[in-house]
C-alpha cells in the first residue's frame, strides 16, 4: 500500500522543488498548532495531510494528564514513567506550554475553558465524569463538587448518536436527576429522512441556521424544574459563535455534550485551526500522502508526496505528526512495525501476539508504539539521529494515552514544544 | 480480480461530513454507505444502493477527506457504470457527448449559441429534456481551437527547441477558445513548441457520469494510445480531464495508464516546477494589478496541484491573491444542467457563492470550466483560468527574449 | 417467577399488539424439556412443538452460543463425506435438500467446487465421484476453465474441478427461526437459564431440573415428562448431572471471517479431508476453516485460535482463493464439535460424526432422560426427528414428524422482494435475514428506517423486531438475530447506538452499557488475533471512541464475561 513514489513513473522526468522553510507531515491537532506556532513567528510552512485526522472524533476537550485526588500536575507529571514524552519536557516549560497553547487557541478565535494548575471535568456521553485539561467553552464543563441538581437532557427526534437514556444512567451515578426529552423542528425532521446521513455534522449543518432559534424555544418549554441543559454536540460547525449563541438563546445554564463519530466540535477546532494556519499564510496540502524523503549526511533534506510526483517539497525543517496507527503515522504490518515515510526508527517490542492484550479496556501495547527520539524530540534514522527532524503528537512513542489520559494534551504540549526547538534554532 | 480498495474503509464516518450532496439533499445515502459499504454488498447482489448512486456529484471532496486511502468517488462512479437501472437516456446522449455536440455546434455557433439563449429553447429543453431552464449554456466559438491551431499555428510550432503535447479537452476546443490559444502563446513565449495528439477524443468524464462507460473506455484508449505515442509530457489546461486521464482511467474504466499517467499534467503545474528550475523565466508586465480570489475546485483541491496555479499567480506583479476555502461550487459537470438536480446543485455552491462575494476581488481564477459556468452564472462575478490570467499579465516579449526565443 | 429470556417478564419488554404469539407466563409443567438451545435443541423444540407437545427449551446463554454459532455455515452437499463416511454424506445431501425447501430465507443456494491443485492427486477425484454418486449427491467434473468462469476468485492452477451441490446456510437464523417457530407453536424458550441438576423422583426417574438465570441470579425448577439433553459438547457434563457417562471427544475448530466475500461459490479441496480446506462465502463476507484438534472438556467454555491455526488457515485458504491473500481479517474464532464415541469404543478411536441418541433408561437405568447429540449443523432436523421419535414413544404419542415438509417461518411465501423496484438497502438486507417475516419489520417512518449498523445495513425497525419479536435482550443477541455489528468495523458505528436503543426499549440504561462493554470486548477477542494493517486502525478508533471519548472502561469491570455456574455437574435428588 506504500508505494514509493520515486518508484513510479518515467524516467525522462527530473525532479522539481518547491521550498518552505518548515514541512510539517501530518494536519491533526499537533500538525496545525505546530504550523500555527512555527507560522506566528513568520515562518513559510506546509503541512501534508493525509486525509482528515482523529479531530474529527475529538470528545471537545484535550486530556493533559490523569491526577489523582489532590494531586498537582507537576506530582502527576513526576509520576510518569521515564519513556513517557511529558518526560522531555521540564515541568516548568510543560507549565508555560499549557499557557501557550491556552493563548494560541484563543488567538485563532477558539473559547476554551481551563486551569492551567489543575484538571476539570467533562461528561462523556454515556455521562462519565472524565478528567481533562481544556474544554472548547460550549462544551460541559464541571468541578466535582458543584453538579447541578437537576439536568435536563435533550436529545433531537431520531439522532441515533446519542442517547440520552445512557447520560442520564452516568448522572444518577454522580447522584444528579435528570429529565429526558426529545425535541425537533421543521429542519431538523426534513433531514431526518435521510436514513444513513443523519448524523451530527448534518444536523449542525441545519442547526447554525434559523432553526436554532425555534430548537431553544421548544428546549425552553420542556425545562420545568432543571436547573442545567445537556445536549448533544450538533451546533457549531463552522462558526465560532453558533454553538454559543445557540447555548444563550436558552432559559437556565446549558452545556453540550460529545457524540459518536463525526464530532461537531472537534471539526470545528480543527476548521478554525486550519484557517488561522493559512491566514498565517501556510500552505495545507489536503489529502496528499507523504511517502518518501531525502536524507543527507544526517539531515533531511526534501520530502516526496504520492499527489505531486516527481516534484520535491524542500525545507530547514521537518515534523512527523503523522498521528499513531489511525492516521497511518505508524503502520502494523503482520510482523513489523513501521513509519511509512522515512522507514526511521520505532519503539516497539515482541512479535504480534505481544502487541495487544486480550482485555479491550487494558491499555494496549501498540498504542504506546511510536517513533524513537532523543531529549529534543528529534527522530533517528538506523540508529543515527536526524538534526533537524522532529516528532510530536501520538505518532511519539511510549505515550500509554489511556491510562495516563493524555489523549490531544499530549499532542498539543509536544507540537509547541516541538515549534519552540525549531525557533530557538 | 477485485479491486479492494474499499476494504481500507474503517467505517470511521469521515467522508460523511464533508460530501456536499448528502448536507443538502435527504435522498442520497452518502458516500460511506454509496461507496465503501455498498462496494462490500454489492459483491452479494449487485442490486443494492442502486437507486441512490445517481445522487453522488463525483466531486471526490470524500477522498480528499478519507484518512484511509479510499477511493470512494471511483467506487461509486464505477458501481453507476455498472449498474443495471442506470441506463442513460437522450438528455445524458446530449450532454455526455460533449465533443459530437461541439462539432455540430461550432459551424453554427451564431445561431446555435442565440438558440440555447432564448427563453422558448430553455423551456423546450427543460420540459422536453429535463435540461433546467435557469441554466446558461455556454456559449460556442465561432472556430474550434483545433481548427485554428491548424490554420494558424502549427506551422510554427516546429521551430521550438522544446516541445510538449498539449490535450486541450471538449471546453477549450469548442467553447473557450481564448484559453486554448492564450496557452499556446504562452508556452511559446517561454520556448515551448506545442503540439496536439495524434487523435484526441473527450476524456470521457461526462460519458462516465452519465452511464456510458463502454464509450468512455473506447475514447479512454484512444487517447492513451496517442498519448503514449507522443512520448513527451502531456500537458492539459483543464483539471477534470487531467484528473479522468490520470485516475478515473485505472479505477473506473479499468484502462491501464500507469506506464504514462506521469506524462500527463497539468500545464501550471509544468511551468511552476520549469519556472523553479530555471528552464522558463517569466517576465511580466507591471500593469496588472488586481485582486484575484482563486476558486480550488473540487478536483483541483483532489489533485493536490493548487499549489502551483497559486504559486504562479502570486508571481504576477501587483496581484492581491485571495485563496478562497475550498468548497464545491455545485455543478459538477453536467450534473446541475440537470433540472432535478438544479436545487440541490445552487443550496451546494451557496457556500461558495458568499465567500466570493465578500472576497470582493475584480476576479475569480479557477481551472475548472464548469466552476467557470457556475459561478459566473451564480454570482455574476467574472471568472478565468489561472492560464489566461498568466497570458494576460505576461510581457511577452520580455519573456521571449529571457527564454531565448527569437 | 424469576425467569428470563425469550418471553421473559422480566426484561419488562414493550410486548406490541400483534405479536399475539407471546406467551407471557411460563407454565412449569411440561411435556418436554430440551436442554440446549443450539440448533439441535431449537429443532427438538420445534419437532416437539409441531406434535402438539407442550415443550419448554432451556439454554444456558444465548441461542447459538455453542458450536452451532461457531462453524462454517456451510449447507454441506455430503460430497466431503462421501469417501470417508457415505452414511453421513447420504444424509447430508437428503437433509440438504429438505432445508433449501424449508429454511428457504437461512439459505443461500450457492453450489461447491471441489478442486483439485497441482500438489493434490488427481486420482482422488475418480474416487470422489464415485463415492458421491452412490451416496445420492449430484456430484460432475468440470473443466478447470469452467470453473474458474463460474467462480473467478478460485485458485487459477487448478488442476480438476468437481461440482456440488454445496451451499450456504445462516446457522444463527436456522436456530433463531426453529426457537420462534416452536415457540408460534406453543413451546417456551427460555435463555440465560443454566439447568443446574436433575430432579428426580424416589425411583430414580428424571422429572425435571433445576435451574439459574444468568439474568436474574435466581434459581428455579421445572417439571417435565421427558427431559432431552441437547447440550452439544456439554451434554456430556449435563449427562453427567444425572450419572449417565457419555464418551466425548471435544474437537476444537477454528476459522477465519473475511470482511467481504472474495468467492460466491463454496470450494473446497478435492482430497481427504484435511485442515482449512473449505472456503464457504456466507452472506457479506466469507470464511475459511477449519483446523481441528482435540481438546480436554474443561476447556470447551473457553476455546480460541492460537496463532499458529491462524497463520496454517490463511496459508490454506489462500490456495483454494489466492486474492485472499491481501482481504482482510476480521475476526478469528474457534468452536467446539460434539464428537461421540461409540459406547463399546471408550478409547474414542472410533469416532463417528453421525447421530447419537441415547436412551438413558436403558442404557443407564435413569429413566426419563434421552441425550441427542453427534451429527452436526447439517443434520439437525434429522437428529430432532429421532430425539422426539424417542420422545414421542414414551409419551405414547402416535403424531408423525411432519418438518421435513413444513416450512420455518419466513420460509413459508415464496414472495421475493420486488428486484424492479428500488428498495432501500436495509429492506433488501432484512429480507435476505428474516423472508417472509419482513412482514412484521417496521419501515414504514423515519425512525424505522434508519440505518443503525452501517456496514450490515440493519435498521432501528429491525433493532425492534429482534428486541420485541426474536428476544434479543442485549447487543450479542441483536448481533445473532440481525449481523448488527458483524461487519468489518465489528460494531464501531452501531454499538453504542444499539445499546441506546435497548436502554430505550429496556428501561434500563445501566444495564445496557455493562452490555456495551462486554459486547466490545467480546468483538476485540475474536479481532486481536487477527488485528494488522486495517484492522489496526479499526481497533484504535474503536478505542479512541469507546474509551477515550466515551469513557467505556469505567464499566469494563462489570462486564464479565458470561461463566458457567455448572462446571463439573452436580446432582439434585428429591
Amino acid at each position: 500500500m506504500h508505494q514509493k513514489a520515486g518508484k513510479n513513473g518515467p524516467s525522462f522526468k527530473e525532479d522539481a522543488t518547491m521550498r518552505f522553510d518548515d514541512i510539517i507531515i501530518g494536519g491533526g491537532l499537533s500538525g496545525l498548532l505546530c504550523g500555527i506556532s512555527l507560522a506566528e513567528s513568520g515562518r513559510k510552512c506546509l503541512i501534508v495531510s493525509q486525509g482528515q485526522s482523529t479531530l474529527n472524533f475529538s470528545s471537545g476537550a484535550l486530556d493533559f494528564l490523569k491526577t489523582k485526588e489532590g494531586e498537582s500536575f507537576e506530582e502527576a507529571l513526576e509520576r510518569l514513567p521515564q519513556e513517557h514524552p511529558y518526560k522531555k519536557i521540564a515541568p516548568e516549560k510543560c507549565f508555560l506550554l499549557r499557557a501557550e497553547v491556552a493563548g494560541l487557541l484563543d488567538r485563532a478565535g477558539i473559547g476554551t475553558f481551563s486551569d492551567i494548575r489543575r484538571n476539570h471535568w467533562r461528561i462523556t456521553p454515556l455521562g462519565v465524569l472524565s478528567q481533562t485539561w481544556l474544554s472548547l467553552e460550549e462544551m460541559a464543563h464541571f468541578d466535582k463538587e458543584a453538579l447541578p441538581e437537576k439536568v435536563l437532557i435533550v436529545n433531537i427526534s431520531g439522532f441515533l448518536d446519542f442517547s440520552p437514556s445512557l447520560l442520564a444512567s452516568g448522572l444518577a451515578e454522580q447522584g444528579v436527576r435528570s429529565e429526558i426529552c426529545e425535541v425537533s423542528v421543521r429542519e431538523t425532521d426534513t433531514a431526518r429522512a435521510n436514513s444513513s446521513e443523519f448524523r451530527s455534522v448534518n444536523l449542525a449543518r441545519v442547526l447554525d441556521g434559523y432553526a436554532a432559534s425555534r430548537l431553544a424555544e421548544a428546549v425552553n418549554g420542556k425545562i420545568g424544574d432543571c436547573d442545567f441543559i445537556l445536549l448533544p454536540a450538533v451546533f457549531g460547525l463552522e462558526s465560532d459563535t453558533a454553538a454559543v449563541r445557540f447555548l444563550q438563546m436558552l432559559d437556565k445554564p446549558a452545556a453540550l455534550v460529545p457524540t459518536m463519530n463525526p464530532s461537531v466540535p472537534g471539526i470545528r477546532l480543527q476548521y478554525l485551526l486550519k484557517k488561522r494556519f493559512k491566514e498565517l499564510g501556510g500552505t495545507f496540502l489536503a489529502g496528499d500522502t507523504a511517502c518518501d524523503g531525502i536524507v543527507e549526511e544526517g539531515k533531511m533534506t526534501a520530502l516526496r508526496t504520492r499527489a505531486q510526483g516527481n516534484s520535491l517539497f524542500e525545507a530547514e525543517n521537518f515534523v512527523f505528526a503523522g498521528g499513531s496507527f489511525f492516521s497511518e503515522g505508524l503502520i502494523a504490518g503482520k510482523d513489523e512495525i513501521y513509519e511509512p515515510v522515512l522507514g526511521l526508527d520505532v519503539d516497539y517490542s515482541g512479535s504480534h501476539g505481544d502487541w495487544f492484550s486480550p482485555d479491550v479496556f487494558e491499555e494496549q501495547p501498540y498504542m504506546s508504539f511510536g517513533l524513537r527520539t532523543d531529549a529534543d524530540f528529534r527522530v533517528s534514522l538506523k540508529g543515527r539521529t536526524l538534526e533537524n527532524a522532529y516528532a510530536a503528537g501520538q505518532i511519539l512513542s511510549g505515550a500509554a494515552p489511556f491510562r495516563n489520559g493524555c489523549l490531544g494534551g499530549l499532542s498539543a504540549i509536544t507540537a509547541l514544544r516541538v515549534a519552540s526547538m525549531i525557533k530557538n534554532e | 480480480m477485485q479491486d479492494k480498495n474499499f476494504q481500507e474503509c474503517v467505517k470511521c464516518t469521515v467522508c460523511t461530513a464533508y460530501c456536499p450532496m448528502a448536507a443538502v439533499n435527504p435522498s442520497y445515502i452518502g458516500p460511506k454507505q454509496a461507496g465503501p459499504d455498498g462496494e462490500r454488498y454489492r459483491l452479494k447482489d449487485k442490486a443494492f444502493y442502486d437507486y441512490a448512486l445517481k445522487y453522488c456529484l463525483n466531486c471526490k471532496r470524500c477522498e480528499t477527506a478519507c484518512p484511509s486511502g479510499v477511493r470512494i468517488g471511483d467506487i461509486i462512479a464505477k458501481a453507476k457504470l455498472e449498474s443495471e437501472s442506470f441506463k442513460p437516456g437522450l438528455r445524458e446522449m446530449i450532454l455526455a457527448n460533449t465533443d459530437l455536440m461541439g462539432s455540430l455546434a461550432v459551424p453554427f455557433s451564431p445561431i446555435v449559441n442565440k438558440a440555447l439563449g432564448l427563453d422558448i429553447s430553455k423551456k423546450a429543453m427543460d420540459g422536453i429534456l429535463g435540461i433546467d431552464h435557469r441554466r446558461t449554456f455556454p456559449s460556442y466559438a465561432s472556430e474550434t481551437f483545433v481548427h485554428w491551431y491548424r490554420r494558424k499555428a502549427a506551422r510554427t510550432q516546429k521551430k521550438f527547441e522544446r516541445q510538449i503535447y498539449y490535450f486541450h479537452g471538449c471546453y477549450a476546443n469548442y467553447n473557450f477558445t481564448k484559453l486554448s490559444k492564450d496557452f499556446v502563446r504562452l508556452m511559446n513565449a517561454c520556448g515551448y513548441g506545442v503540439r496536439l495528439l495524434d487523435k484526441e477524443k473527450c476524456c470521457g468524464v461526462a460519458l462516465i457520469s452519465n452511464g456510458m462507460g463502454k464509450q468512455a473506455a473506447r475514447q479512454g484508449k484512444i487517447n492513451l494510445a496517442s498519448i503514449r505515442k507522443a512520448g513527451a509530457p502531456v500537458l492539459t489546461t483543464s483539471t477534470t480531464c487531467t484528473m479522468t486521464l490520470r485516475d478515473e482511467y485505472p479505477h473506473v474504466l479499468g484502462l491501464d495508464n500507469a506506464d504514462v499517467r506521469e506524462n500527463i499534467q497539468l500545464a501550471l503545474k509544468f511551468i511552476y516546477e520549469k519556472v523553479e528550475s530555471g528552464e522558463i523565466k517569466l517576465a511580466f508586465r507591471d500593469d496588472c494589478r488586481k485582486r484575484i480570489a482563486y476558486h480550488t475546485s473540487c478536483h483541483m483541491e483532489r489533485l493536490g496541484w493548487w499549489i502551483y496555479a497559486t504559486r504562479l499567480l502570486e508571481m504576477i506583479p501587483g496581484v492581491d491573491l485571495r485563496i478562497l476555502e475550498s468548497s464545491c461550487c455545485g455543478i459538477s459537470g453536467t450534473y446541475g444542467f440537470k433540472k432535478e438536480n438544479y436545487e440541490y446543485s445552487q443550496a451546494i455552491g451557496k457556500k461558495l457563492f458568499d465567500n466570493i462575494r465578500d472576497a470582493a476581488a475584480d476576479i475569480v481564477a479557477t481551472e475548472c470550466e464548469t466552476c467557470k459556468w457556475q459561478i459566473e452564472m451564480s454570482t455574476g462575478f467574472e471568472v478565468q483560468n489561472p492560464i489566461c490570467i498568466l497570458a494576460d499579465a505576461l510581457d511577452v516579449e520580455a519573456t521571449r527574449a529571457l527564454n531565448g526565443v527569437r | 417467577m424469576q425467569t428470563a429470556g425469550f418471553l421473559s417478564g422480566k426484561r419488562c419488554p414493550v410486548v406490541k399488539a400483534n405479536t399475539q404469539y407471546y406467551n407471557m407466563s411460563v407454565k412449569k409443567h411440561y411435556d418436554v424439556i430440551v436442554i440446549g438451545g443450539g440448533i439441535t435443541g431449537a429443532g427438538v423444540a420445534r419437532d416437539c412443538a409441531l406434535r402438539g407437545l407442550k415443550v419448554l427449551l432451556l439454554e444456558r446463554y444465548d441461542l447459538t452460543n455453542g458450536a452451532t454459532g461457531r462453524n462454517h455455515g456451510l449447507l454441506h452437499s455430503g460430497a466431503r463425506y462421501a469417501v470417508t463416511d457415505a452414511e453421513a454424506a447420504s444424509e447430508c445431501i437428503k437433509e440438504n435438500m429438505i432445508l433449501r425447501k424449508i429454511a428457504a430465507h437461512c439459505v443461500e443456494e450457492t453450489n461447491g467446487l471441489f478442486i483439485t491443485l497441482p500438489e493434490d492427486d488427481l486420482a482422488y477425484q475418480k474416487k470422489f465421484i464415485d463415492s458421491c454418486r452412490n451416496a445420492g449427491i449430484d456430484a460432475r467434473a468440470i473443466d478447470p476453465q469452467e470453473a474458474r468462469r463460474m467462480e473467478p476468485a478460485v485458485n487459477p492452477d487448478l488442476t480438476g474441478a468437481v461440482l456440488v451441490p454445496d451451499g450456504a446456510v445462516d446457522p444463527f437464523r436456522l436456530t433463531v427461526y426453529n426457537a420462534y417457530d416452536a415457540q408460534l407453536h406453543g413451546a417456551d424458550i427460555l435463555t440465560y437459564q443454566e439447568v443446574t441438576g436433575f430432579i428426580k423422583d424416589d425411583r430414580g426417574r428424571v422429572r425435571g431440573v433445576t435451574t439459574y438465570s444468568h439474568a436474574d441470579k435466581s434459581e428455579d425448577s421445572f417439571y417435565g415428562t421427558v427431559t432431552v439433553n441437547a447440550g452439544g459438547i456439554w451434554g456430556t457434563l449435563i449427562a453427567g448431572m444425572a450419572g449417565a457417562g457419555i464418551n466425548m471427544f471435544p474437537a476444537k475448530g477454528s476459522l477465519l471471517i473475511f470482511g467481504h466475500r472474495v468467492n460466491n461459490v463454496v470450494i473446497n479441496r478435492c482430497r481427504k479431508p484435511a485442515d482449512a480446506d473449505i472456503l464457504v462465502p456466507g452472506d457479506t463476507i466469507c470464511l475459511i476453516g477449519t483446523t481441528s484438534t482435540r481438546i480436554p472438556i474443561e476447556e470447551c467454555d473457553n476455546v480460541r485460535p492460537t496463532p499458529e491455526e491462524v497463520d496454517l488457515l490463511w496459508r490454506e485458504g489462500i490456495k483454494l482463493a489466492p486474492s485472499l491473500a491481501d482481504t482482510r481479517i476480521v475476526r478469528a474464532y474457534a468452536g467446539v464439535r460434539p464428537l461421540v464415541a461409540a459406547d463399546n469404543d471408550p478409547s474414542g478411536r472410533n469416532i463417528s460424526r453421525g447421530i447419537v441418541c441415547l436412551d438413558h433408561e436403558s442404557r443407564d437405568g435413569i429413566p426419563g432422560l434421552i441425550t441427542i447429540t453427534g451429527g452436526k449443523l447439517m443434520t439437525y432436523r434429522l437428529m430432532a426427528e429421532i430425539a422426539t421419535d424417542m420422545v414421542c414413544r414414551k409419551l405414547g404419542s402416535i403424531t408423525p414428524c411432519t418438518t421435513a415438509d413444513t416450512p420455518l417461518v419466513g420460509s413459508d411465501e415464496n414472495a421475493r422482494p420486488d428486484k424492479e423496484k428500488p428498495a432501500a438497502s436495509t429492506y433488501r438486507a432484512a429480507w435476505g435475514r428474516h423472508g417472509s417475516n419482513i412482514k412484521d419489520i417496521a419501515s414504514g417512518s423515519a425512525k424505522d428506517k434508519s440505518v443503525v449498523c452501517e456496514c450490515e445495513e440493519v435498521s432501528v425497525g429491525e433493532v425492534s423486531y429482534a428486541i420485541e419479536t426474536l428476544g434479543a435482550r442485549n447487543i450479542v443477541n441483536l448481533r445473532r438475530r440481525t449481523r448488527l455489528g458483524m461487519g468489518p468495523c465489528q460494531g464501531e458505528v452501531c454499538a453504542c447506538r444499539a445499546a441506546g436503543l435497548i436502554a430505550k426499549a429496556d428501561n434500563c440504561a445501566d444495564k445496557a452499557k455493562k452490555d456495551l462493554a462486554s459486547f466490545i470486548q467480546e468483538r476485540w477477542k475474536g479481532m486481536y488475533p487477527v488485528t494488522w494493517g486495517a484492522t489496526v486502525r479499526e481497533a484504535q478508533l474503536t478505542s479512541y471512541l469507546y474509551q477515550g471519548l466515551c469513557g467505556l472502561d469505567h464499566y469494563a469491570s462489570e462486564s464479565r464475561e458470561e461463566r458457567p455456574v455448572i462446571q463439573g455437574g452436580r446432582n439434585n435428588e428429591i
